[in-house]
């Protein structure tokens, strides 16, 4: 009787709760609106906003954008431009050292990845899961669109909303895997200066090396490179404003709602897409544990001069991890600023995941012979 | 329908409570008829339209995803009215997926009218020496490979036959892999983490040696005054 079937209507209601999410709770406001409008008018039968071109009809405009941003991999890059031109890496090339806590936050990829494995995904489908557990979204959705588009809705979601969440997951952990006085540890905190030819060189020597053993990742490095370049170069400034506000601003909005657009509801109510979400929790609670037990690790290698909360930083979170992991030590001491050596491994953070997405796009197909 | 008569029922207990019965009473009257109609629009003259307007015999494909369960039905009915035989629609392995099944099962649904189905694979998507050719029944849905595949790309299709007439269903491709899950696994993430902490290694590396190669300018010193500055300010002043 009623126009709506109900799995429309379950699909209507998680749209809602998302936006809900997005306004009560700030959870990523800029990503899960989109998401959750996408999700509710796509989800309205006979709206068609997905459908393809047929019998001489155009298609949806989601569809369309769907294709044109998402299927070609055009939205990921972009948006990975604005945030280059974010990113402040002045801080990590202070102390470049701390990459070594970003490589340690990317273990939680490989845990989710082997646990989705056991639960019977498909090795590519698993592939595109673990990397929910680099805490970056245009990653995610770059690698889940080239190796299991169907799971795109839901590993997107997944990683937008959880990463909205990680205080929520990082203060606990934290917390239980430190002591009070290795959160008391205060790192000594001195500005070097250095030339401006290495904050330019930089970029291009993170591309040209990371890409020289993943070049799987180079349309992702290269465009947070090209971001970052721009803005040390300092003589572009009108495309660098332009990068972090228009280009940043209007990728998010066409980003977030195609996203929400995958959201129909014969495809994603599916078991599969709790399981991705319990696979979710599996990846992000494995890399901040990880993190913050190989920051216990560097600690205990220098004698107590490292603070384990840097370990939690080496995600791709950036900045929240970077400011929850600065709280915690501040809740302790209020004289605690561990803020900058936080930022700067969450900075690294950007940079690891990347690489370990180029890592698993390079050499997951070469494992299973169909490169 | 059952639902509509109780909340009536419950709407004139109602009524009769508050003594507004003949208005409330129409109102009642007018939503039922309005559900009604919308009912009988939304599932009776849409699809009906939907069928009616789609030259596509396929025209399925492009029909909302809610309809999806009256499929079958109304293709049916289509298929009757012209005579034809229907053509069956794949369902798995789906097509372009990677399969690691060396016997798989495929499935699809029959085409209307059909008396026979012949199912086809091949490794060549021209069909011409399929490895797989097997004539089964109307009612057939299903067919599973008993020799083992080897490691290959794959195409299948399933043609409707009735009489001389056949109909060709789509033709749909999947890929047979070993299946690795673990090994998969264990390895990538091997060389997953031993790259990214090379690369990281790597990194630290280059930026310690061009922080020493690209010295940092010394702090700004004051500019030395000119004799002809200082006269100047002198005047100034």
């Amino acid at each position: 009787m009623f126009p709506y079937p109900i799995d429309n209507i379950i699909m209507i209601g998680f749209g809602l709760a998302l936006c809900a999410l997005a306004i009560k709770k700030h959870y990523e406001p800029l990503l899960l609106l989109p998401i959750g409008f996408g999700a509710i008018i796509v989800n309205i039968p006979g709206g068609g906003l997905m459908s393809p071109p047929q019998n001489g009809e155009p298609g949806g405009i989601l569809y369309y954008i769907y294709q044109a941003g998402i299927i070609t991999e055009i939205l990921p890059c972009l948006i990975f431009v604005g945030i280059g031109a974010m990113c402040d890496f002045g801080a990590l090339l202070e102390r470049p050292w701390l990459m070594v806590f970003a490589a340690a936050g990317q273990i939680g990829i490989f845990i989710a990845l082997l646990s989705a494995l056991g639960l019977g995904f498909k090795p590519l489908e698993a592939s595109s899961i673990g990397i929910i557990g680099a805490m970056d979204g245009p990653t995610a959705i770059f690698t889940t669109s080239r190796f299991a588009a169907d799971l795109l809705p839901a590993v997107a979601v997944c990683a937008y909303s959880y990463m909205a969440m990680v205080p929520i997951f990082q203060v606990p952990i934290s917390k239980a895997l430190t002591t009070r006085k290795e959160r008391l540890i205060r790192m000594e905190y001195k500005p070097k200066a250095y030339s401006k030819t290495v904050r330019m060189a930089f970029p291009i020597i993170v591309t040209l090396v990371t890409c020289a053993i993943a070049p799987k990742a180079t349309p992702l490095m290269g465009s947070l490179m090209l971001g970052n370049f721009m803005r040390e170069s300092g003589v572009v400034d009108r495309l660098v404003k332009a990068s972090e506000n228009e280009l940043a601003n209007i990728v998010t909005l066409l980003l977030g709602i195609t996203i929400g657009g995958t959201m129909i509801a014969d495809r994603f109510l599916k078991p599969q897409t709790l399981l991705v979400f319990a696979l979710g929790v599996v990846a992000f609670v494995s890399a901040l544990s990880f993190g913050i037990l190989f920051g216990k690790l560097a600690c205990f290698l220098t004698g107590g001069k490292v603070n384990p909360l840097l370990g939690a930083c080496g995600v791709s979170a950036y900045p929240m991890a970077g400011r929850t992991a600065h709280m915690i030590g501040r809740k302790e001491d209020p004289d605690n600023w561990l803020l900058v050596h936080a930022v700067a491994t969450n900075t690294g953070g950007q940079i690891a995941s990347v690489v370990a997405g180029g890592v698993i796009l390079t050499f997951a197909p070469i494992l299973l012979g169909i490169a | 329908m059952q639902i509509g008569e109780d909340e009536a029922h419950k709407g004139k207990s109602k009524i009769g409570a508050h003594g507004k019965g003949s208005k409330m009473q129409k109102l009642t009257s007018t939503i039922l008829t309005f559900t009604f109609l919308a009912s009988f629009i939304t599932l009776v003259l849409l699809p009906a339209r939907v069928v009616e307007a789609s030259p596509d015999p396929d025209w399925r494909n492009s029909y909302d995803s809610s309809m999806r369960s009256n499929r079958g039905d109304l293709c049916f009915l289509e298929s009757k009215a012209s005579g034809a035989v229907g053509k069956p629609v794949l369902i798995s392995p789906e097509n372009g997926k990677t399969i690691y099944d060396d016997t798989p099962t495929f499935t699809w649904t029959v085409g209307a009218n059909a008396d026979d189905h012949r199912f086809l694979l091949d490794n060549e998507i021209t069909f011409e020496s399929p490895i797989e050719n097997q004539l089964l029944g109307a009612t057939t849905t299903t067919y599973t490979v008993t020799t083992k595949l080897a490691l290959d790309n794959y195409w299948w299709k399933v043609v409707a036959i009735k009489g001389e007439n056949e109909n060709h269903s789509d033709i749909w491709t999947f890929q047979l892999l070993p299946a690795p899950p673990l090994e998969f696994g264990l390895t990538l993430t091997i060389i997953g983490m031993v790259c990214v902490f090379s690369v990281m290694g790597l990194l630290i590396a280059i930026c310690l040696i061009l922080k020493k190669v690209f010295k940092a300018p010394p702090p700004e010193a004051e500019a030395p005054v000119s004799e002809a500055q200082k006269s100047t300010h002198k005047e100034k002043s």
